[in-house]
């Protein structure tokens, strides 16, 4: 058994749902730990949840990350262990370091509750093993959506293929109209050096089943069996 | 008239008791790195008003 921690936080609003949309993978089990006395030990991957952690109180995902859950989560990534984090989740990985950039308002200034497309543009991760130019459909609903960083992180981040979905048409081009909250060259996920660490903006535990318009999410999050276990990718298609 | 620069900004204002200024000054550095502040996409700087004893 593959066994996930989803962290819930104050004003952590998704956990179930990712509870939820984890129990459909078979080989997987997980648990909600709240953050005050999360402990990691025993666990093969975190999940960071969407929400409005703190209210969003100083910046998106800013106080969380001085919560105990997320020094565990720190020594947990360090030791090489698998962090998602999406939505909210993917703002609190990013204020904690884990990520490179920020996230801040979107760049229309409205809140998107919409469906998008996104490319998967690094299939060397654990969560997107064998998805490498798939075209995904998932849900997004944020208001600080837009990933930003200076020149040179930016740069870092393509040429270390670090880029792991970025905003695009259904067919598959990164174009304007694609790009929902004016994130830097469409980047809607990325992860961090080591690759272990993986964020994104949309909510692949909201599409993980035909029942809720879509089951994209599931080929990213039923990769985690068999990405643990040593073996290739999921192959839901 | 002509404005030549507009910029808005984020005030925030703590107020708190520390034995004497370079552990008040060490107490508000820590602040804005720490949390008050994200260097990615933030600048900042602030300054230490000294009160009376509550």
């Amino acid at each position: 058994m593959t066994r996930v921690a989803i962290l819930r936080y104050p004003g952590t609003w998704s956990e179930r749902d990712f509870q939820h949309a984890l129990s459909l993978v078979p080989g997987v089990e997980s648990d909600i730990l709240w953050h005050e006395d999360a402990d990691l030990s025993g666990y093969d991957a975190a999940v960071v949840p969407g929400g409005f952690t703190y209210g969003d109180y100083v910046r998106a995902g800013a106080i969380a990350k001085i919560s105990p859950a997320t020094r565990e989560l720190r020594r947990f990534a360090d030791a090489g262990k698998l962090v998602l984090g999406s939505c909210n989740g993917f703002q609190i990985l990013c204020e904690a370091g884990l990520l490179p950039g920020a996230l801040v308002r979107n760049r229309g200034l409205e809140f998107r509750c919409d469906w998008v497309h996104m490319r998967v543009e690094s299939d060397r991760t654990p969560w997107t093993a064998g998805l490498r130019g798939a075209v995904l459909r998932m849900p997004i609903a944020h208001g600080e959506g837009c990933w930003v960083a200076d020149d040179e992180t930016l740069a870092d981040v393509e040429s270390r293929e670090q880029v792991v979905f970025r905003y695009t048409d259904e067919r598959g081009a990164a174009t304007l109209a694609a790009n929902p909250n004016g994130s830097l060259a469409n980047i809607a996920g990325v992860c961090n050096e080591g690759r272990n660490v993986v964020g994104l903006m949309p909510h692949p535990e909201r599409c993980s089943e035909a029942l809720l318009g879509g089951t994209d999410g599931y080929r990213v999050l039923a990769n985690l069996a068999p990405a643990l276990a040593g073996t290739p990718f999921a192959i839901y298609r | 008239m002509a404005v030549s620069d507009v910029r808005t900004g984020k005030e925030i204002v703590v107020t708190f008791e520390a034995a004497d200024e370079a552990t008040a000054l060490d107490a508000v550095s820590r602040m804005g790195r720490e949390l008050l502040a994200n260097p990615v996409i933030e600048q900042y700087e602030f300054s230490l008003n000294k009160g009376v004893p509550v």
